[in-house]
């Protein structure tokens, strides 16, 4: 709605920045009041256990839910009053948990549709090609039906997709779910690349071992509420946190 | 005999196809049936009449106005009747959708009385051909309706608005994120699916009268073919109708003549009992 | 005026009764019967047979509403695996079979000319008029206990559980099998009732035949839960007395303008019912009045499967 840039003082080195951010389907609330703010050129990862709506809050974020209230500014530019389709031409990426390719429809045209309906953020050739380089396996593509590819070749694609609309961030829900733990590495090394790219990472992730490493920021999600935001590095030697977040999931 | 039933019942089954594809383009877009096919028909039909007779242009002009029409139409109802209620769930969309095809149908009937009208073509002698009838709207129905699968399969498959359509079908959320707008998809199917239903009236009111049940009529064979293929299956809704149509043919062999519609409802309940996915459909319905 | 009185409101008395059947499977259930009419009409002709071969009221009616509940049960049965939308095609199948039935067996059914003659319970009330009074009474009764019935529906476990699936796809998911059961049964119990109006209408007017149910009373019948609040009992009176006072009223519409022909009449009052139907949908979906219903706290809680 509003593209005024307004300057603010606050996120001076946030690329994505979420204030009190509430969501929720119908009557009930499942994000309660969340605030974030994912760094620019950082990997910042979303844990916390099953159901505390780290994927409301990034569905959230893509523009699919209307939040109840709070607001979501993305390079400085507020994106609350926005719907889903705008926001990509805004740089927002987003990857979903499941069904993040559209299964019908060819390997090819899947790509295609990447950038097709967003104005203005085409890629050059060469940055296709660079973006498509990270992602061997597509290699497959084609007339292909998306839907017949392996769970790790349909997150590489979906991935590509995001990318090739050029997004400032890039939200990941859970990308390394479903993949054998040695896909789980190769993805998690993929996203550190995209970020050493330039493009600011909010990646949900369970798998806390395999995140943590490429990750610099972590965000601790409990029952819709920040627990605990800090750097990543810190968190690896921290084990309140392990205590924290195993004790709450189980 | 048993050919010429054949031949008969495909031509039935072409006229049925464009319906079916038409429900089947605005499901797989819109998630919910549209039970206004019945009264888009008859007004399409009535449509074409009113320049074809009383204007006095000729039938395929009649007919592209027809389907220019009812696009119209169809537009007004996305927006008045069918947006409004778009979160509301396919139970409200249906039954809202019922109440259109009674407006539809009987501002028809309010405009020109239940008589039946007649489109204004010389009629032809059938040809015979190897021992076969044909008749020379069999003709023209065969050829405009593969004329417009064709057109319209051009459409799904190698344009814009047809990857938009088919991605929206596949899955809605992720268009949105693709920056692809669902209203403007939507405004769009309707146009198509208008055009195919309007081309459809138009070669009913040939085969038979115009009158303001026409439509109600093909309401059954219609879903029966579109169930058949699977929603949301565009060639299997075409399959769906050819079966549809030589079935209903067929079955004056075995039951009176009178009783033809039921093949659809039988069609339907078969389909669900054995196949709920339907011939061709790539989904499973839910439950 | 009297007897122009009782008419109307013995008419108003089956209208509320097949509105009361629609409710239960519409209101409450979610379930879209667009084939009301085909049961309605089996009721009906079901009730005149058996009474025309002599059986007493009592059995004709049971009779009626046993047939008729059993292709209802049939009918959901045979869409029960798939989404609801399905129902609807179904019975709206199941409609045009029992009017094909009716128009060509004639053997049966009197074809197109119908069943004249059939013999009609009533109350034997002194004055002038009094069977007809008497019959009206029978309706009341009637009425009085569809009443009765589906209102304890509504307000048991049951009626809780079919509110819960009906607005929740997710709860529908998870509570699976019993669901199915449940709702056979609903859509029966609402089969059964629509006999009961038939068999009413059967023995209102001693003659029945296939012009007196098309799929306008369907609309009607929509139209009345509609107006009337869906899943709303009290409401649904109030709305099939006021769409059948409309009908009726509107009668007198042509003695009054007499440019506009009676099959004009008809259309417009259909192209009104629809109008109103959309109109209700989009603007007042609770209907005249309000769907009774506890908090939704006061619910016991579904678990929803963890969306992942
Ligand atoms: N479409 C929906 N409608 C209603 N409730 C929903 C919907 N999607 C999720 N929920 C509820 O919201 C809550 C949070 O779900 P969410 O998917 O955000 O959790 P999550 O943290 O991503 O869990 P997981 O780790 O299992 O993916 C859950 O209780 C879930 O049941
Ligand atoms: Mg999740």
């Amino acid at each position: 709605m509003s593209s005024d840039v307004t300057s603010n003082p606050l996120v001076s080195d946030a690329a994505l920045e979420v204030r009190g951010l509430r969501l929720g389907y119908g009557a009930t609330e499942i994000v309660k009041g969340v605030d974030i703010a994912a760094r620019r050129g950082a990997v910042t990862t979303i844990i916390g256990p099953n159901g505390s709506g780290k994927s409301t809050l990034i569905r959230g974020l893509a523009g699919l839910l209307r939040p109840l209230g709070g607001s979501i500014w993305l390079e400085g530019r507020d994106l609350t009053a926005l719907p889903a389709v705008r926001r990509v031409a805004e740089g927002v990426g987003y990857v979903p948990q499941e069904a993040n390719i559209f299964r019908n429809l060819g390997v090819a045209e899947n790509l295609r549709l990447a950038t097709e309906f967003v104005p203005g953020r085409q890629s050059s050739a060469r940055e296709r090609d660079e973006i498509l380089a990270l992602f061997p396996d597509l290699a497959v593509r084609g007339a292909l039906a998306a839907g017949r590819l392996s769970g790790g070749q349909r997150q590489m694609l979906a991935m590509a997709c995001a990318l090739l609309a050029r997004p400032s961030i890039l939200l990941l829900d859970e990308p390394s779910a479903g993949l054998s733990p040695r896909l789980v590495a190769e993805t998690m090394q993929t996203v550190r690349e995209v970020c050493d790219r330039g493009v600011s990472i909010l990646m949900i992730e369970q798998n806390v071992a395999a995140a943590l490493p490429v990750s610099d920021q972590v965000v601790v999600l409990v029952a819709g509420r920040v627990r605990l935001q800090s750097a990543a590095d810190r968190l690896l030697v921290d084990h309140n946190l392990h205590r924290l977040y195993l004790g709450e999931a189980a | 005999m048993i050919a010429q039933l054949v031949l008969n019942g495909l031509v039935t089954g072409m006229v049925v196809a464009l319906g079916a594809v038409a429900l089947t383009l605005t499901y797989s877009i819109l998630k919910f049936p549209n039970f206004a096919v019945g009264g888009m028909i008859t007004l399409g039909a009535y449509i074409a009449w009113l320049v074809n007779v009383p204007l006095g242009l000729p039938l395929p002009g009649a007919a592209v106005l027809a389907a220019i029409g009812l696009a119209a139409v169809m537009l007004a109802a996305d927006r008045f009747v069918f947006r409004p209620l778009r979160d509301r769930g396919a139970i409200t969309l249906l039954v809202a959708a019922m109440g259109l095809s009674l407006i539809l149908e009987n501002i028809c009937r309010l405009a020109f009385g239940n008589v039946a009208r007649n489109f204004d073509v010389d009629p032809e002698r059938p040809w015979r051909v190897s021992g076969l009838r044909i008749h020379p709207e069999q003709v023209t129905t065969a050829v405009v309706t593969v004329a417009a699968m064709a057109g319209l399969w051009l459409v799904l498959r190698h344009t814009r608005l047809g990857r938009a359509m088919r991605a929206v079908a596949d899955n809605p959320d992720l268009a949105a994120v693709r920056g692809i707008d669902r209203d403007r998809v939507t405004r769009r199917t309707w146009v198509l699916a208008a055009a195919l239903v309007a081309l459809s009236g138009v070669l009913i009111g040939m085969d038979r009268a115009i009158d303001p049940l026409m439509g109600w009529a093909y309401i059954i064979p219609v879903f029966a073919a579109a169930i058949l293929g699977g929603l949301g299956s565009p060639g299997g809704a075409v399959l769906g109708a050819l079966l549809i149509g030589v079935a209903q043919e067929l079955s004056v062999l075995v039951i009176e003549p009178n009783y033809r519609q039921v093949v659809g409802f039988v069609a339907i309940a078969l389909v669900l009992l054995a196949r709920p996915r339907g011939l061709l459909g790539v989904e499973e319905i839910r439950r | 005026m009297i007897a122009f009185l009782v008419t109307i409101l013995t008419l108003v008395a089956i209208a509320a009764i097949l509105a009361l059947a629609l409710n239960l499977q519409w209101g409450l259930c979610g379930m879209v019967n667009f084939g009301l009419v085909g049961f309605f009409a089996l009721g009906a002709y079901a009730a005149a047979l058996l009474s025309l071969a002599g059986a007493g009221p009592a059995l004709a009616l049971l009779g009626a509403m046993v047939i008729t509940a059993a292709c209802g049960a049939a009918v959901a049965a045979l869409s029960h695996r798939l989404a609801e939308e399905y129902l609807a095609i179904v019975t709206l199948g199941f409609g045009e079979v029992v009017r094909l039935t009716l128009l060509n067996e004639s053997w049966l059914t009197g074809g197109a000319l119908g069943l004249p003659g059939i013999p009609s319970p009533t109350l034997r009330l002194p004055g002038p008029g009094g069977e007809h009074v008497g019959f009206l009474v029978l309706c009341l009764i009637a009425l009085a206990l569809a009443y009765l019935v589906v209102e304890r529906l509504a307000r048991a476990p049951f009626g809780r559980l079919m509110r819960a699936v009906r607005d929740d796809d997710v709860v529908a998911a998870t509570l699976g099998k019993d669901v199915v059961r449940v709702r056979i049964a609903a859509f029966a119990i609402g089969c059964a009732l629509l006999a009961l109006g038939g068999a009413l209408h059967a023995w209102h007017f001693g003659y029945i035949d296939p012009s007196q149910f098309t799929p306008i009373v369907t609309a009607y019948a929509f139209m009345a839960v509609i107006a009337g609040g869906r899943g709303s009992n009290p409401g649904i009176l109030v709305g099939a007395g006021v769409v059948m006072l409309l009908i009726e009223g509107s009668r007198f519409l042509k003695d009054v303008v007499d440019f506009v022909a009676a099959d004009q009449l008809a259309a417009l009052r259909l192209i009104l019912i629809g109008a109103g139907l959309i109109l209700f949908l989009i603007y007042r979906p609770q209907g005249l009045g309000r769907e009774y219903r506890r908090s939704a706290a006061s619910f016991p809680t579904v678990p929803a499967p963890a969306s992942s």
